[in-house]
């Protein structure tokens, strides 16, 4: 009796010369063979058979659709990143000419500056507070290299491998 | 012929590289039955299985640049389709069992209805029930050999195993199968006893 590798090689038609002579004599002598030969010949070509299935009418519309979806999420992304650049050029701007401002020595310029008001900015623009804004700075830029350059490669990446 | 297939699909994804969209139409349309079989096969939801399909064509469109022209088309795609699939199925671990509800409208088979088609039918019927007892990776298997008749290296590149892996288990889910259909039948006539 052949093992039922030998059975499914000669049916992948991968079989050995001397494997498809022994099936040859077993189909011929034994019954049992051939009885269980058939049994597995038949799933075999009802295997083959197997219908293809066919997704709903509109799948091919829902695929284009969700694409261009993708798009417009995509560009509405990069005018929103443009405002947030504009936005954060602007505060670290005014933020540079008050600390300018207050920092070249009072013989070069001369502002006319209310003494209370001046004493209230004074406490604030320490060298903490900027070292608070270089650091939020940082982490800002870090975020739009993690979204714009990292995510973009390692997802690639993933795609590539997978 | 296959190299023929290739060569479209490799001319359809330069269209698509150059901005023509009715080109992406046309790949959807030559890969989505396929595609969504092998989802539907491993899944047995046909919600799920679209739902796969769909993504593993996003998949590929995000990724179309990353593709090499040199390499089968199809090989990826079908990579892609069966990882998103098994990865659905681990998520939702689901068994739907009303696969004759399902399936059946959507089969493509004519209305013959000889004996012998009706016998057909039925055995094909019994086949759809076993495969749902079987596990993910043995319908894979299955599915991969006989609905496109893909080679066992193509198969391996698919499923990311050895071509003699693939081979073995073929073998294993083709002799599973029959055990399960086997073991339907005798309760079948059990039932009827």
């Amino acid at each position: 009796m052949l093992t039922d590798e030998q059975i499914f090689d000669i049916l992948d038609g991968f079989a050995t010369e001397e494997v498809r002579e022994q099936h040859n004599y077993l189909l011929a002598n034994s019954t049992e063979y051939q009885k269980y030969f058939n049994e597995l010949e038949t799933l075999h070509f009802d295997l083959a058979e197997l219908p293809i299935l066919q997704p709903s009418t509109e799948f091919t519309q829902n695929v284009l659709a969700n694409i261009s979806y993708e798009t417009a999420k995509k560009k509405s992304w990069s005018e929103k990143l443009v405002l947030i650049f504009i936005s954060l050029m602007v505060i670290s701007l005014s933020l540079t000419f008050i600390l300018i401002l207050f920092y070249v020595p009072a013989s070069t310029i001369k502002i006319d500056v209310p003494q209370q008001w001046f004493e209230m900015t004074k406490t604030f623009l320490t060298d903490t507070l900027v070292k608070v804004l270089l650091l939020v700075n940082l982490i800002v830029l870090l975020v739009i290299f993690d979204k714009k350059v990292l995510k973009p490669y390692f997802s690639q990446r993933r795609m590539t491998l997978s | 012929m296959i190299v023929n297939d290739n060569q479209k699909d490799i001319t359809l994804i330069n269209r698509i590289r150059n901005g023509e969209k009715s080109a992406y139409k046309e790949l959807i349309n030559r890969h989505k039955d396929y595609a969504f079989t092998v989802a539907y096969r491993i899944l047995n939801s046909r919600e799920d299985a679209e739902e796969v399909a769909q993504d593993a064509f996003m998949q590929v469109f995000g990724a179309l640049n990353a593709f090499n022209a040199e390499s089968k088309f199809t090989t990826w795609f079908y990579r892609i389709v069966f990882n998103a699939a098994l990865m659905q199925k681990r998520k939702k671990r689901i068994l739907t069992d009303d696969i004759d509800a399902s399936s059946e409208a959507f089969m493509m088979s004519n209305s013959n209805n000889s004996d012998e088609d009706l016998q057909k039918k039925e055995r094909r019927k019994a086949i759809e029930k076993a495969l749902q007892n079987l596990s993910a990776d043995d319908v894979t298997m299955i599915t991969l050999f006989y609905l496109k008749e893909q080679s066992l290296e193509e198969i391996a590149e698919i499923t990311q195993i050895s071509a003699e892996t693939a081979k073995v288990k073929i073998h294993r889910a083709r002799k599973r199968l029959a055990e399960e259909m086997k073991k339907m039948l005798k309760e079948e006539v059990k039932s009827l006893l």
